[in-house]
């Protein structure tokens, strides 16, 4: 009977354990709604929130715009897929060269007016007025009648067509697989024209948009912005996020142990401590990051000319070695060009492992037998992408018979250097493009160094195939194209294949939805980041 | 007085015209310009956009033409369009130099404070294990690169002790401001204490001081009427030029402790070629430097009443 009773209270006691556990879980995983978001932003100090004044690099403004502006469709970030947005549906044309876009009834801009079709209209005529002298203007490039509008031949943009309030058809010159990629790129957001012009330059500092996010204000290195309450896809759960520039490592660190801030990307030092933190070391996002970072030679003067010397570098040097030693493991070996997040990602591609004899071998069959003196330029601070990263690799290349030289140089006076050919090859990080067809295209002929072939590589056998890959409609047959391009692009060795990026953040025990988006990590979808009651900034 | 006011304020427009010139040249023959570096940081931006936002800044017109049109608007107070931020240069500089003089005023009053007072107190106790300990500290003062006393004293007072927070400038409250500002004023206090506990030793042995004590004079009146008045006179020319330098160079701790001011402005407008703003900036720190030598010069004439104005 005893047996029995204690049998009873202990089921008894099990249940109300897995209840009571499964209310705690419950509670836990019901996002709230409330509370302030502090991200700290690391790149550098913002420049403007006009979404047609930014480049597709400028990381520091486009993780806080992307809040507040959305375009006809967006990405859904963690699994860089493009979805929609203000448009509920598209359809393309079997030729490949008309897109119809539906948009959705009762999208609102910030200041409560419905967006339209002529809305869209608006902001990509913008975006190619010749007067706005526009940055991210290859978007829309490939419009029909674009020319004539930039001419000024035409007061509007022929290819633009509004069907009705809701129903956007545009027309393209040619194909353009990567057209919607494109769209998703904050330069072809919707924009009001009130506000445009009732704002003048002060758009750039309180842009209105139809995100989740409206903006609140921009004072000193602190960007507020405030939930949207009628967002087309509901009120996000928080109600405030603060964008605020940290660039000093240190002080990230020691604001995010004093709670100042809910989360924080980690330097690689960094990474160590909290890795091993006991608390921490659950809290923590991982990515690899879309980043490649490479040498880019100079295939047109110099030694590195010669393919058997830019095989003979990429041998020389133990990247994962300089990963594990020197970065700490926070970054990938490279195998090809193209990083792992991409959907291009070949397992099967043999990239340069470490083969210092080979290395040696094939620097004297171009000649150098008594070694090669090299002239690198570089950025002088970045440890992942600039001269300090190339100084891990000095011993391993002197090793083989390189003589280096270490020019570090700030950006302008590189740039400069680079775009004139004079250097033997320099040190940058290139990508941040989810379309593999974009990522890699900047190496076609047809591009100059000042547009991001920095090697000024020459390949016709590689052009081939990318030409092919942008008129191939099959996703699966375009990403084989690319590969085989990437293959070719791989073994004539046009940079050193240093390492792909990884991005590592770490958030407070209360917050809860940040994501490992691979286009950068500071790029989080806050609309779906909350808070819970444990936060010092909860209310 | 006032002849020599005008005198020195006339003076000023030969000198602001001269640096104006020196610096419109030297930031014109860098490598590079804004426009090349407007649209990706690593480069790689259509040529197209880089030809347009040329003619858009006027960077294709001949450099006397630039010059011409940039002295034209200046004397209409018109400083232009930052390339970068695509704002009034008037406007940025307005918003960060607030934040900059705020930061550097508190900085040197504790400077003054405590480096006058420290240096004084040492001169007076001359060879004592106070004396010592004060100039080894200040040594220490100037040598320790505020960088790393920046993010020691965020750790220690910020997250260990927790009682100020660790950066920001928080709208601008007082206990935003404490750590920065003794972060930057650190190293003037220490050079202070230095010049103004030498300044006190020369005096120290002059006649009149002699006279002042051999007339019956308390010590303490002897102290503060006759050494401390004349032995600031080199440490206040000293001050009022470590103020002026000290609002070009609050970069470090600005940086180190998420404020923008003037100095980050500068380094950020460097870097992008953002040549109007650098403009407005390096001419409002050449006036700042002006006014406070002006400033000082007046001064003089209060501590030391044999100096004239005319």
């Amino acid at each position: 009977m005893l047996r029995f009773k204690t049998l009873v209270i202990a089921v008894l006691l099990v249940a109300l354990l897995s209840v009571y556990g499964a209310i705690g879980w419950a509670n836990q995983e019901q996002p709230r709604y409330g509370g302030t978001f502090i991200m700290p932003e690391t790149y550098s100090a913002h420049i403007s929130m006009d979404p047609i004044r930014i480049g597709n690099e400028r990381a520091e403004d486009i993780q806080v715009i992307i809040q507040a502006l959305e375009g006809l469709i967006k990405f859904d970030l963690p699994t860089l897929k493009i979805v929609a947005a203000v448009a509920e549906s598209w359809e393309v044309s079997q030729d490949l060269l008309t897109y119809t876009f539906h948009l959705r009834k009762g999208a609102k801009f910030h200041n409560g007016r419905e967006v339209t079709a002529a809305d869209f209209i608006y902001s990509f005529e913008r975006l190619m007025d010749p007067d706005e002298a526009a940055v991210p203007i290859h978007i829309l490039e490939n419009l029909a009648g674009v020319d004539n509008y930039i001419a000024g031949i035409a007061d509007h943009i022929s290819g633009l067509k509004v069907i009705n309030d809701y129903t956007l058809k545009i027309t393209l010159n040619s194909v353009d697989v990567d057209f919607l990629y494109k769209l998703v790129e904050p330069g072809a957001t919707v924009v009001p024209q009130e506000a445009v012009e009732s704002l003048g330059r002060d758009f750039g500092r309180t842009p209105v948009g139809c995100g989740p996010f409206k903006f609140e204000s921009w004072t000193g290195n602190e960007i507020t912005l405030v939930a949207f309450e009628d967002y087309y896809g509901g009120r996000p759960y928080l109600d405030e996020v603060i964008y605020r520039t940290m660039l000093e490592a240190g002080a990230r660190g020691a604001a995010f142990e004093a709670e100042e801030i809910d989360a924080t990307r980690l330097t690689s030092p960094q990474y160590l401590q909290y890795k091993n933190d006991p608390l921490y070391k659950d809290y923590l996002i991982e990515v690899a990051e879309i980043w490649t970072r490479n040498l880019y030679f100079n295939t047109r003067e110099g030694p590195f000319v010669d393919k058997k010397v830019r095989q003979a570098f990429n041998y020389a040097i133990d990247d994962e070695a300089i990963i594990e030693h020197y970065l700490l493991g926070m970054a990938f070996p490279c195998v090809g060009y193209l990083p792992t997040s991409l959907p291009t990602y070949n397992p099967e591609l043999i990239g340069y492992d470490y083969n210092p004899q080979l290395a040696k071998e094939l620097l004297k069959a171009a000649g150098y037998e008594n070694g090669v003196a090299i002239e690198i330029i570089g950025d002088s601070t970045s440890t992942t992408w600039g001269i300090p990263y190339v100084e891990a690799a000095v011993p391993y290349l002197e090793a083989a018979g390189f003589k280096v030289k270490l020019v570090p140089l700030e950006s302008a006076a590189r740039h400069f250097r680079r775009d004139a050919g004079e250097h033997d090859a320099g040190m940058t990080s290139t990508g941040g493009l989810a379309s593999p067809l974009s990522y890699i295209s900047v190496y076609l002929s047809r591009y100059g160094r000042a547009q991001g072939n920095f090697p000024a590589y020459f390949n016709p056998r590689f052009d081939h195939y990318l030409v092919l890959a942008g008129k191939e409609a099959n996703f699966e047959k375009r990403m084989e194209l690319i590969r085989k391009a990437e293959e070719i692009f791989v073994d004539d060795a046009p940079i050193w294949f240093a390492n792909y990026s990884k991005g590592v953040m770490v958030y407070q025990p209360w917050v809860h939805g940040l994501e490992p988006v691979a286009l950068d990590l500071q790029y989080q979808p806050m609309a779906a980041v909350w808070v819970d009651e444990t936060s010092p900034r909860a209310k | 007085m006032v002849t020599f006011l005008v005198r020195r304020l006339i003076q000023f427009i030969p000198t602001l015209l001269a640096v104006t010139f020196i610096i419109f040249i030297l930031l014109n023959v860098m490598p590079g310009d804004a426009a090349l570096l407007s649209g990706n940081p690593r480069g790689g931006t259509d040529p197209k956009v880089i030809e347009a936002l040329r003619e858009k800044w006027g960077l294709n017109d001949p450099l006397p033409i630039r010059y011409v049109r940039f002295l034209g608007n200046l004397v209409k107070g018109d400083l232009g369009i930052s390339f970068r931020l695509d704002r009034k240069v008037s406007e940025v500089i307005n918003e960060r130099l607030f934040v900059t003089l705020r930061l550097a005023a508190c900085a040197m009053l504790f400077a003054v404070i405590g480096g006058v007072g420290l240096g004084f107190f040492s001169a007076i106790h001359q060879g004592s294990a106070l004396d010592i300990i004060a100039m080894i500290g200040a040594v220490a003062g100037m040598s320790i690169p505020n960088f790393w006393l920046g993010l020691m004293l965020m750790y220690l007072v910020g997250v260990l002790l927790g009682i100020l927070p660790t950066s920001g400038y928080g709208g601008g409250d007082l206990a935003h401001l404490i750590l920065p500002a003794f972060t930057l004023g650190i190293r003037y206090m220490a050079l202070l204490a230095r010049m103004s506990r030498s300044a006190v030793l020369d005096v120290v042995h002059e006649d009149y001081v002699n006279t002042a004590r051999s007339k019956g004079l308390a010590e303490r009146a002897v102290q503060f009427r006759h050494i401390f008045r004349n032995a600031l006179i080199p440490v206040i020319t000293i001050a009022g030029l470590q103020f002026g330098g000290m609002l070009a160079s609050t970069v470090v701790v600005e940086t180190v402790f998420s404020w923008s001011g003037i100095g980050s402005l500068l380094v950020d407008s460097i870097f992008r070629r953002d040549v109007p703003v650098l403009q407005g900036c390096i001419l409002i720190i050449v006036v700042a430097f002006l006014v406070i030598n002006l400033l000082v010069d007046l001064v003089y004439g209060y501590l030391d009443p044999r100096i004239q104005y005319d």
